[in-house]
């Protein structure tokens, strides 16, 4: 009941910031259209680069909006309340993990089979890109709130914080961008998804307990 | 009896403090003989001639970057679930010595590279992966040294260390995996022929001569980071009576 709760509000708050959703997405389309402008319209070539280019802007996209994941809880204090209330931290801090993916990085996911047609994919790799990145963007937020834990109440944790959690996200841009290149040629795109859902599995069990720790760190 | 004599950092200091000394002549001494021995003494390769020797700082150099990272992860576990002191400090004091080791291994290995691949960078698993745990170790130092409160900076590495612990595996899977998929046969390497002793003894020998080095250095880092950090203490503001 407490924790139904939490989402209701968590969702509230959001609601009530409506930059926070839109500009992650203004971000992922405008940077998606430097791409064709910077490099080439070749219809051929954007099928072959398409995969990875898609995949590494919805990672920035999320990469920019992981500073604010706690934040602002931080500092109004809501996030010392929840620490010192009794409650587990680390479902609290997982819903506030999830209703962040399912505001901001859903509308992202959910916009990826136009970005997949405006990149020239056949319809099967556009299926399958949209099936990766609902795998593969919540390891963004589970493995970046680590980051964005870590960094909470610093003065410059903004520039940090991409540095500690990039290197972390190369697996998912490696077999998630791969899956979506097997499927444009063709290929076996079914191993590559399996890891994306293991490492998806192995993110959301073990990063809450990081993050947790983190936080209390952060509070002493 | 001797751990518990190190886990406390006054003790720790005075004990190091005896081996000190010994420790650093030692190492100049390994490094003496070691160099004389892999850049003298050691055979020339038939192929790649003089060249080859880089492969006695490179190879050293490679096994401490990942050892050390390892080290880092295990004192930060022991950190967070004994809250030992000394645990943190070392975690901390670890970071930028394995920074270090993996620029000297990055940059042995490029200039390696050209003369026997024709190139400083392929995009090899091995490469790429080392490259990763350069940008891993420049978290935790950026980390460590952006968080003032030097408690809460230790305990903030060390969660950082084991989290890329738990993703090394899964980082140099998955490089690896891309790798084969995309390079294949694009680099044609040497075929590294089971080292011969004569260079291999030397290697070895120069391996161990890096890990005191690292002891060594590693003692001095965190004894004057004690120093900072206890400098409220009665016994250090007796170290500092005496100069």
């Amino acid at each position: 009941m407490f924790f139904m709760m939490l989402i209701k509000q968590d969702f509230l708050l959001i609601s009530r910031r409506k930059s926070d959703i839109l500009y992650p997405l203004f971000f992922y389309f405008l940077v998606l259209i430097l791409f064709p402008l910077g490099i080439s319209a070749d219809s051929q070539l954007l099928k072959e680069v398409g995969a990875g280019i898609i995949w590494i802007v919805s990672l920035l996209a999320t990469l920019i909006t992981l500073n604010e994941l706690f934040s602002r809880d931080f500092n109004d204090g809501t996030l010392e309340q929840y620490v010192i209330s009794g409650y587990s931290l680390e479902v609290f801090l997982t819903i506030k993990i999830v209703t962040r993916w399912l505001t901001t990085a859903l509308p992202l996911v959910l916009a990826s089979p136009f970005v997949g047609a405006v990149f020239n994919m056949p319809s099967n790799a556009i299926f399958i890109l949209f099936i990766s990145l609902i795998l593969g963007t919540p390891i963004f937020y589970f493995i970046g709130a680590i980051g964005s834990s870590l960094t909470v109440g610093l003065k410059r944790g903004g520039l940090l914080l991409p540095s500690i959690v990039m290197p972390l996200y190369i697996p998912t841009i490696v077999f998630g961008s791969s899956a979506v290149h097997a499927a444009v040629y063709n290929n076996s795109y079914n191993g590559q998804l399996a890891i994306l859902g293991a490492m998806l599995i192995l993110s959301v069990t073990i990063a809450p307990l990081a993050v947790a720790a983190s936080i209390r760190t952060s509070m002493e | 009896m001797l751990f518990k004599k190190l886990l406390s950092t006054k003790s720790y200091y005075f004990f190091t403090g005896k081996y000190l000394k010994f420790l650093s002549i030692t190492t100049i001494i390994l490094f003496i003989i070691g160099l004389y021995w892999s850049l003298v003494i050691a055979p020339e390769d038939y192929q790649q001639g003089d060249v080859y020797r880089i492969i006695f700082v490179h190879v050293p150099a490679a096994w401490m970057s990942m050892a050390v990272y390892v080290l880092m992860a295990v004192s930060g576990a022991i950190a967070l679930i004994w809250r030992a002191k000394i645990a943190e400090i070392i975690c901390v004091q670890a970071a930028p010595v394995g920074l270090s080791f993996t620029v000297i291994a990055l940059i042995t290995g490029m200039l390696w590279g050209k003369p026997t691949w024709g190139t400083y960078w392929v995009w090899d698993a091995r490469l790429t992966s080392e490259l990763i745990l350069l940008f891993l170790y420049i978290g935790v130092v950026g980390l460590s040294k952006s968080i003032s409160d030097p408690r809460s900076s230790s305990r903030a590495c060390s969660i950082l260390s084991i989290v890329g612990v738990v993703n090394i595996p899964i980082i140099h899977f998955s490089v690896d995996w891309w790798n084969t998929l995309h390079q294949g046969a694009t680099v044609t390497k040497l075929s590294t022929p089971s080292a011969h002793s004569s260079m291999l003894y030397p290697l070895l020998f120069m391996g161990c001569t890096f890990l005191i080095y690292f002891a060594t250095i590693l003692v001095i880092r965190s004894r004057s980071d004690i120093l900072k950090r206890e400098k409220d203490k009665q016994w250090v503001q007796e170290i500092y009576n005496e100069f």
